[in-house]
């Protein structure tokens, strides 16, 4: 924290804090407004933070509690279920979303392995991989790391699609990407990239002829603050880019 | 092309999707359509239909504008708003109900505007956001936010006052700015 705590709120003038808060006795709320009658600097000052206060007083009730509460519902795991069956019922009766579903299944897989707090695998290989048959995490499974960021980018140019969760670590990223629309034998890298545009690799891989099909998923990490990455980014091993996603 | 497999692993992929949302959202959603609906039954029908909407469209979840919270509360409130439409347009019932009244309140542009103030203010350091909620979104007063944060009034005082002003820093433009902004 870099503010001063211990300072009065008020520039070196009266308490403004108090008063925007609506935290003072009349008398003090007196003297601030004979203040900020003479005071322009004081005045101005007022007027554009109280607009910030009277636009987070003005989100409704309803909302601001649902913006504060995290986990799931007490009592939902038949809400789940239900959920889930639903959408079994429509993606067994559904053969024609094929190519929607790869997307689908990239955000999915991202948010799967972050959820569940587990490796996904590095599908470098061949042949169906075990990790596919992997059962979905429980439903007490922990939550996304806090934090976490997603992004989605389709390079119209190379054809190539990644999805990535980046999660913060303590002075480090964990990331989770899914990766297609890459040509099969493509040796591919995977890189973080910091906010003054280095980066450093998180994982490589050889684009398999499933993997070309399918997608392919990655775990990898890198030694970057989590407040210091701007990016994800995917090329093979000659330096062409295949896609760059910002967090 | 798939085949079986593929065609299992995809599935067990939406799954996870679906439930690292409700893991994370779940209690979010259900207490905003809760508030809305006023019914606990038909509140849940209300984050079942957005969890697959979710699921039908990650990558505007992803992609959207704001953060995934606001973008699951936007579809609970148009869910909402479909239900009561599609309801009115039965003769049979009459008056106006609870729902109405709560949906009036969560007018379509406050919403909106809500959402960018809300994810305006999770850019704000945790020590900033959590003084600004509970003086402002909450409503408490000075000395209920001190009790509730463990810290003395004059320290929600000053802090919430450096809070603004980092609000500000951020988005120079002001609040209206930045509704106008993304509108």
């Amino acid at each position: 924290m870099r503010t001063p705590e211990n300072l009065p709120a008020t520039g070196n003038h009266v308490d403004i804090g108090g008063y925007l808060a609506k935290a003072l006795d009349p008398a003090q709320t007196e003297r601030v407004e004979e203040h900020l009658a003479a005071c322009e600097d004081c005045r101005t000052e007022v007027d554009s933070l109280r607009e910030w206060a009277d636009s987070l007083e003005a989100v409704p009730d309803s909302m601001a509690e649902a913006m504060l509460l995290d986990g799931p519902p007490e009592g939902g795991d038949l809400l789940l279920q239900r959920t889930l069956r639903q959408i079994r019922t429509e993606s067994a009766g559904d053969r024609n979303r094929r190519r929607a579903g790869l997307g689908v299944a990239a955000a999915a897989v991202v948010a799967a392995a972050i959820s569940a707090g587990v490796a996904i695998g590095h599908t470098g290989g061949h042949q169906s991989s075990p990790q596919a048959e992997a059962p979905a995490p429980s439903a007490t499974a922990s939550t996304a790391a806090p934090g976490t960021r997603f992004a989605t980018v389709a390079d119209p140019a190379t054809g190539a699609r990644i999805t990535v969760a980046v999660a913060p670590q303590t002075g480090w990223v964990r990331v989770t990407a899914a990766v297609s629309g890459i040509p099969a034998g493509q040796q591919c890298q995977l890189f973080v990239v910091k906010k003054d545009g280095t980066a450093v690799l998180a994982g490589s891989w050889v684009v398999s002829a499933k993997g070309a099909a399918d997608g392919t998923t990655l775990d990898g990490t890198a030694l970057i603050d989590p407040s210091d990455v701007a990016g994800v980014r995917v090329s093979n091993t000659d330096g062409k880019q295949f896609a760059s996603a910002n967090l | 092309m798939a085949g079986l497999r593929g065609q299992r692993r995809r599935e067990v992929a939406d799954e996870a999707l679906v439930r690292s949302l409700f893991q994370e959202h779940g209690r979010a959603m259900l207490a905003y359509a809760t508030q809305l609906t006023r019914d606990r039954a038909i509140a849940e029908d209300v984050v079942q239909e957005a969890l697959l909407r979710a699921w039908r469209n990650p990558d505007s979840l992803v992609n959207g504008r704001g953060s995934v919270r606001g973008w699951l509360l936007t579809v609970i409130r148009n869910i909402v708003i479909d239900m009561v439409r599609a309801r009115n347009a039965r003769p049979t019932e009459v008056g106006e109900s609870p729902v109405e009244v709560a949906i009036e309140r969560d007018h379509a542009d406050r919403v909106a505007d809500s959402m960018l103030v809300v994810d305006a203010l999770g850019q704000l350091s945790t020590e900033h956001r959590e003084v600004l909620e509970q003086l402002y979104l909450l409503g408490s007063t000075v000395g209920e936010a001190a009790e509730s944060l463990g810290i003395p009034p004059g320290t929600v005082k000053s802090r919430s006052f450096y809070a603004l002003r980092a609000l500000r820093e951020l988005y120079p433009g002001g609040p209206a700015r930045l509704e106008r902004s993304a509108s």
